[in-house]
């Protein structure tokens, strides 16, 4: 099964993401994600959605934790976490573990170097294993 | 939100609502009045009008594409609950360093 691991620092999990719009073939531009289980909903920046024109796909009801309901307008796009398979003596491929036509909304805050917010609706595509540390991703 | 501001028609000064906006519009007429058997499923719609509904949302944005191109049409799911944030996504707030 490919996987991808990476090391939990100071209880967060951040890894790079690729973006582009819900119909491409291909791998967008990569940002810095940070993953949030806490979140239903996966987000990105204001800057992702101008730098590749992500086309508006109708609202969504969004709700914070004061519980305020605000409907915002949602983008549909292919977010991808590269996963590198093999190893150097057998050659290695990068293959995707891909959230394609997902629903996305603008980050009510700027979350400083962050572009991309994971949250469950993309999380629970995957098998996910949080274990000593690691975040690991299985597709 | 910004997206949802009205744009100006600099001919004649009248303001044109974004269609986007035109559809959500629409579509919260069509929730009040909706047959509760319609609930969970999909709603195309385009310059404030009903297309079709889809039982599927997938369904539903491909045929969008398709007839209308993107970001020119609307699919909203009926009876579709609000998705919670949670803290970060709501305050931005990261406490302790950032990785």
């Amino acid at each position: 099964m490919p996987t991808f691991a990476k090391q939990i620092t100071n209880n967060q999990i951040v890894i790079g993401a690729m973006v582009a719009h819900a119909d491409s073939k291909l791998p967008g531009d990569e940002y810095s994600a940070i993953v949030d289980t806490g979140s239903q909903k996966t987000m990105v920046s204001s800057k992702v959605i101008e730098d590749i024109s992500l086309p508006q796909a109708g609202h969504t009801g969004i709700k914070g934790v004061t519980g305020v309901v605000e409907y915002v307008p949602k983008y549909k796009a292919r977010v991808d976490i590269p996963v590198i398979v093999g190893s150097d003596n057998t050659g290695s491929q990068m293959i995707m573990a891909s959230g394609d036509k997902i629903e996305v909304v603008a980050m009510l805050q700027d979350l400083g170097k962050f572009d991309v917010l994971l949250g469950m609706d993309f999380l629970t595509r995957f098998h996910i294993t949080m274990h000593q540390n690691a975040f690991i991703l299985s597709i | 939100m910004s997206d949802l501001q009205e744009k100006t028609n600099e001919k004649n000064n009248v303001p044109i609502k974004d269609p986007l906006k035109v559809n959500w519009e629409k579509f919260q007429e069509l929730q009040k009045t909706i047959d509760p058997k319609e609930i969970g499923r999909t709603a195309l719609l385009h310059k404030g009008q009903l297309i079709a509904i889809y039982n599927d949302s997938e369904d539903a944005y491909q045929i969008g594409v398709e007839k209308f191109g993107s970001g020119n049409f609307s699919v909203q799911t009926f009876g579709e609950m609000p998705k919670s944030l949670g803290f970060l996504a709501t305050h931005g707030i990261m406490f302790g360093e950032v990785a």
